[in-house]
């Protein structure tokens, strides 16, 4: 039975710090399924953007910082049932833990107040576990020299140390590793106030991590299980991720699964728990080294990896539904009590930003990941992480070989984002495998799966590519089209590179319907595709997590669309798109990391209507099909003025339409945007803007959607900017139009035309009734229409 | 060398061999562990079976001996996707391991269309041959699986598993160790009996309880031991644990019906019928229960299958009589279904309990 006294939702919504990792899709699918099973949501979101949606589900969006004084001050207002902190990332559940004994009768769902506070206070984790009989490294934070010699004589070296300041502050952690430098740690600076936390070093040990679902009737399932290829030492976000942990014999396996279950029961989590193990294969010593009990990076990956879906789940578990009674949508029932089975690897390889080497540590460096699919080890690493596309590795494998040994050598003992480039040439060189991992703490099968690669790459470059070897190249991830000429002659080349479904086959599974698909070898095709007309979505690889966030919204925007039309979205990329459930069911995806699609001619050429080509550098391309849907710069004419507008049309080659038009002034040295400002245009403004904007659209005969930048100089509106294609603002754009510009732009490309004779109205036509309030692109409001007449008034005054 | 695994109804999947180079024929069953492959190729249920394992990059965890569920090897051959040529704890390699054991391997093979071929088409025999051709298929075709492997598979002679605590006979119809180690962390005092251990030999050693083992085959092969169970439940507690579950229940008026989609796979749920409470257990099993004769029988069911309702676990209404289809003794899977063997204990407890108060009266 759920929670029969819940019936209003308070959602900690996600902060637009970019140190968080973009949970919107998880965010959007626990909105759906609560609005769908009748709940009443609001919630609290520093940037609207980030809702994927335009407010449907809510009953009430506050755009505030997302603080603990701001839920304490909601809830004091609003008296909600029920807060929910499972999508709001880390800061969530630091918002949950400050209000213990302050919210009355509001529960928290999910995570329980010890649970997130036990995320944040390292002695309240290491006390309870400890009481729990869980395994725990051991740890001391003490100013007494005694105590901290004993307790190191208790656990031997090595250890890691630091000193924590009395302003909260701490040294950072040292490590020592015999008697000899535990002396001179302890000799170092002696301030007062000042304690020396110790704990077993773990650095090396191989690090695991479980994400059990659990019910209020303490029914727990283990939805997945990830490894990283590199070991504790490194940030679990910059290693490299396997998904299922392979490593792990079913004797080791269960144990952690039992630790998990065991964790999530002493904290009595509800919903989801992710725990991360440090694993010693030498040893066999295990230890929990944190937990985090709601959605996160991990859940969005595991997700991805087996199509379970952990957010809807985790949502209906937190409100009391039992684990085997679930629903993808209102109705429509689910077994979640099951255990993905997958018989494939999925793989999270971190992306930096930039392409020169890092040095990894303890703390995340990267900006983004790639999701790749494949049946070995070989294959997702060639996918993945050895992907020149992806990473440049034919530029790092030049820069490598000219380091001689000694600085080869030097690369491998300092670890950065280059390893297992620099571990490759180092096994070029014939170092020794064992010592590699050793030193390294990369278990030995990673380095025969590269050596595995390094062989195989010879036989490549040496053109001994022939009927023998072909099939074991595509097996192992090797791009299967235009490697090389031998490849490409191969006449069954084709039949061996296939696309095949992400869902294994499983007594347990058959109720996740996906259509998420991705290339690999084999025999056997899988696509299947409906009768409808097709448009492909073409999707581009993305560092920033901006940039994650405006795909996301796009995609979503346009497979909606595409599929309300009646036609079939087929969205292909280098890597996956985490859709929305809903619209998982209706799209097709395929991950293509070597961008082989094209060529294996599964999808029938007659039935694509249109190509939609997001990715940002624009292709040459004679098919008349591809509409590329990236910014591609017209004008720019560096002219500032105060006060400026930046309008959004769609047209159809004729006419055009501009259903959102952004305004932007600057007051007491802040810059002022408010979105959707239409209606509240002069007649003037709209003639003048209409007429500029035909002007620039007079040798245009393609439907597109254009981005103009006019400033207004001397009462004067100039054109200064026009783009072809979306920009960043498109967002923006999209959720303040009723007009929604993506929908109108398939339309359009269906065939539709905007018609003849649009009065400035028409033009200009949205009839929204929520602005969005935007300072110095940073702090975000929601106005009303007479909020919005307020603002624009003192703006228009500074104007004059 | 190029291998071909060669379906009974002439489907042909290629692949690369390993382990030994013989030809093999016997009953291709589709394994969705996802670990334990140690446990799998020693399991005396896959005694005639080919198993094809689905997981991918099979053996990265390395080999461990102590997980072995029986002295030697039971299955007659391999199928595999990838595999890894080292493990994480540099132990010999999958592939070198089942070299040792000489059994036929093959790999590089599309298990996903292989397994989606069997969810079609049911389970069936297969060989793994150097050619592919008409002749090897009616080999195939016309080879007959031996219907005596529980004969094959128990124990020649009894032989005792020593403790201080209750005794259990366990009647080896294709015992696995883990029952065994099951048994000792609870202190049973077990005697391990041929699967033809007579009802006498068996009173003889007088028991607190009887367990009667897994093991391979369809059950109907074994109507002595359906008989024995009809006499020896009046007088003894009883636990069936797969095949011995399914023999329980024939000797009590149900039937059995071979599964749709067998259940072949180390996690998957089952119910508490009372409670509600669901676990994750291994499942290893081709024949269930049919439902339209539980009503009629003394039984009640005690445990469904989450994912497709199956019977999982039954319980007699009177008798002390408990069985369950899936494998409590986990090996491989997780560790939720032990209670079963506390179950039982308490069970034997209780009748002796019951005993003791009717001595007392009499």
């Amino acid at each position: 039975m759920e929670l029969d006294d819940v019936h209003s939702i308070l959602i900690i919504g996600p902060t637009s710090s970019d140190k968080n990792v973009d949970l919107s899709t998880a965010l959007y699918d626990t909105v759906d399924i609560l609005h769908q099973l009748g709940y009443k949501l609001s919630i609290i979101v520093e940037n609207p953007t980030s809702l994927l949606s335009s407010g449907t589900f809510y009953d009430k969006t506050v755009v505030e910082k997302v603080t603990g004084d701001n839920v304490l001050k909601y809830v004091q207002k609003y008296h909600p049932d029920s807060i929910l902190p499972t999508v709001g990332d880390r800061n969530a559940l630091g918002i949950v833990s400050s209000l213990n004994g302050k919210i009355g009768e509001t529960k928290i769902l999910g995570p329980s107040f010890a649970a997130s506070l036990a995320t944040f206070k390292r002695e309240l984790f290491i006390k309870k576990l400890t009481h729990a009989n869980l395994p725990v490294i051991k740890f001391v934070s003490s100013d007494d020299e005694k105590e901290i010699y004993s307790f190191i004589r208790s656990i031997g070296f090595p250890i890691i140390a630091r000193r924590r300041y009395s302003n909260r502050h701490s040294s950072g952690w040292t490590n020592i590793n015999n008697l000899f430098e535990l002396d001179n740690f302890m000799a170092m600076e002696d301030i007062s106030d000042t304690k020396i936390e110790i704990e077993r070093s773990i650095r090396g040990f191989s690090e695991y991590s479980f994400t059990i679902l659990r019910d209020r009737y303490d029914n727990s399932s283990l939805v997945g299980t990830i490894e990283d290829i590199e070991p504790i030492g490194i940030h679990h976000l910059d290693s490299n991720l396997i998904s299922p942990a392979v490593s792990l014999n079913d004797s080791k396996l269960q144990r952690l699964r039992n630790f998990s279950i065991k964790l999530a029961r002493t904290f009595n989590i509800v919903g989801v728990c992710t725990v991360h193990f440090a694993y010693n294969h030498a040893t066999n010593e295990s230890y929990i080294t944190e937990f985090i009990p709601r959605l996160s990076e991990e859940t969005k990956f595991l997700e991805y990896a087996t199509s379970y879906p952990v957010a809807t789940a985790v949502a209906q578990l937190c409100l009391g539904y039992h684990l085997d009674k679930l629903q993808l949508d209102a109705g429509n029932y689910f077994n979640g009590a099951t255990e993905p089975f997958v018989d494939h690897i999925t793989s999270r390889f971190p992306q930096w930003s930039t392409n020169g080497q890092r040095y990894l540590g303890p703390s995340k460096t990267s900006n983004s990941s790639i999701v790749v699919n494949g049946f070995s080890l070989e294959e997702v690493l060639n996918k993945g992480a050895l992907n020149d596309k992806l990473n440049n590795n034919f530029n790092r494998y030049n820069e490598l070989r000219k380091l001689d040994d000694d600085e080869l050598f030097e690369k491998i003992i300092h670890p950065t984002n280059w390893m297992l480039d620099v571990l490759s040439e180092a096994m070029r060189r014939n170092f020794e495998k064992p010592v590699l991992s050793e030193i390294t703490g990369i278990n030995m099968p990673y380095l025969t799966a590269l050596q595995n690669i390094i062989d195989n790459s010879l036989i490549i470059r040496e053109g001994e590519i022939d009927g023998s070897n072909v099939e074991h190249m595509v097996n192992m991830g090797v791009k299967g089209v235009g490697h090389s000429k031998l490849l490409l002659d191969s006449p069954d080349i084709v039949t061996k590179t296939v696309v095949k479904n992400k869902q294994a086959v499983s007594v347990a599974n058959n109720d996740f319907i996906n259509h998420n698909y991705f290339v690999t070898g084999g025999i056997s095709n899988e696509l299947q595709l409906s009768d409808r007309m097709k448009i492909i979505v073409r999707t581009p690889i993305i560092t920033s997590k901006t940039d994650i966030m405006i795909r996301q919204f796009v995609l979503f925007q346009l497979a909606k669309s595409i599929d309300q039309n009646g036609l079939e979205p087929i969205i292909i990329g280098r890597e996956p798109w985490n859709a929305p459930l809903s619209m998982r069911r209706k799209v097709v995806e395929i991950d293509d990391p070597h961008m082989e699609m094209k060529n294996l001619g599964l999808i029938k050429n007659d039935s694509v209507l249109n190509i939609i080509d997001l990715s940002k550098n624009l292709i040459e391309t004679d098919d008349k099909r591809v509409f590329q849907f990236s910014a591609q710069e017209l004008k720019n004419l560096k002219l500032t003025g105060g006060t400026s507008v930046r309008v959004m049309v769609v047209s159809d080659g004729e006419n055009f339409l501009a259903p959102s038009v952004i305004y932007q002034a600057k007051r007491d040295g802040h810059l002022y945007e408010i979105s959707s400002v239409n209606q509240f245009m002069t007649v003037e403004d709209r003639a003048n803007i209409s007429r500029l904007i035909k002007q620039e659209l007079e040798d245009d005969s393609k439907v597109d959607i254009y981005n103009f930048e006019l400033v207004k100089s001397n009462d004067h509106w100039l054109m200064t900017k026009k783009y072809r294609g979306m920009t960043n603002d498109i967002i923006r754009h999209e959720l303040a139009s009723s007009v929604h510009v993506i929908d109108t732009l398939v339309k359009l490309l269906l065939g539709n035309k905007i018609g003849d004779d649009l009065t400035l109205e028409k033009v200009f036509d949205n009839f929204d009734d929520k602005y969005l309030l935007t300072i110095d692109s940073k702090r975000y409001q929601l106005l009303d229409e007479e909020e919005t007449k307020i603002e624009l008034s003192k703006l228009r005054k500074n104007e004059n | 060398m190029k291998r071909y695994l060669i379906l009974e109804d002439g489907t042909v999947f290629p692949g690369d061999g390993f382990g030994s180079s013989i030809i093999t024929t016997g009953q291709l069953v589709i394994s969705n562990n996802r670990t334990g492959i140690e446990q799998s190729v020693t399991d005396p249920n896959t005694e005639g079976q080919i198993i094809a394992f689905t997981i991918p990059s099979v053996g990265n965890s390395g080999i461990n001996r102590d997980f072995y569920e029986s002295i030697n090897s039971q299955c007659k051959g391999v199928v595999i996707g990838s595999s890894s040529a080292s493990t994480v704890n540099n132990s010999i390699s999958f592939e070198e391991w089942i070299t040792s054991l000489k059994i036929p391997g093959i790999k590089n093979v599309d298990v996903r269309a292989l397994s989606k071929h069997i969810a079609e088409h049911g389970e069936m025999k297969a060989s793994i041959m150097d050619t592919h051709d008409e002749h090897a298929i009616d080999q195939i075709k016309a080879l007959v699986l031996p219907p005596d492997l529980v004969k094959r598979v128990s124990t020649r002679q009894s032989y005792p598993n020593p403790n201080m605590g209750l005794k259990i006979v366990i009647v080896d119809l294709g015992l696995k160790y883990s029952i065994l180690r099951q048994l000792s962390y609870r202190d049973c005092n077990s005697i391990i009996v041929n699967y033809n251990a007579t009802i006498e030999e068996i009173k003889n050693l007088h028991p607190d309880g009887i367990i009667f083992s897994n093991g391979p085959g369809d059950p109907k092969d074994l109507p002595k031991t359906i008989e024995r169970i009809q006499t020896l439940q009046k007088d003894y507690p009883i636990l069936g644990i797969g095949l011995g579950s399914l023999l329980i229940a024939l000797a009590n008026d149900c039937q059995i019906i071979p599964l749709p989609q067998p259940h072949h796979e180390s996690s998957l749920a089952v119910k508490e019928v009372a409670s509600g409470k669901i676990d994750f257990v291994n499942h290893n099993h081709s024949y269930t229960l049919d439902q339209k004769y539980i009503g009629g029988s003394d039984f009640i069911v005690t445990n469904i299958c989450v994912a497709d309702g199956t019977i999982e676990g039954i319980r007699h209404e009177y008798l002390p009589i408990m069985g369950v289809l899936f494998e409590p003794e986990a090996a491989p899977g997780p560790t939720d279904g032990y209670y079963v063997f506390d179950e039982f204990i308490d069970l034997i407890e209780s009748v002796k309990q019951q005993e003791g108060i009717r001595s007392q009266w009499n």
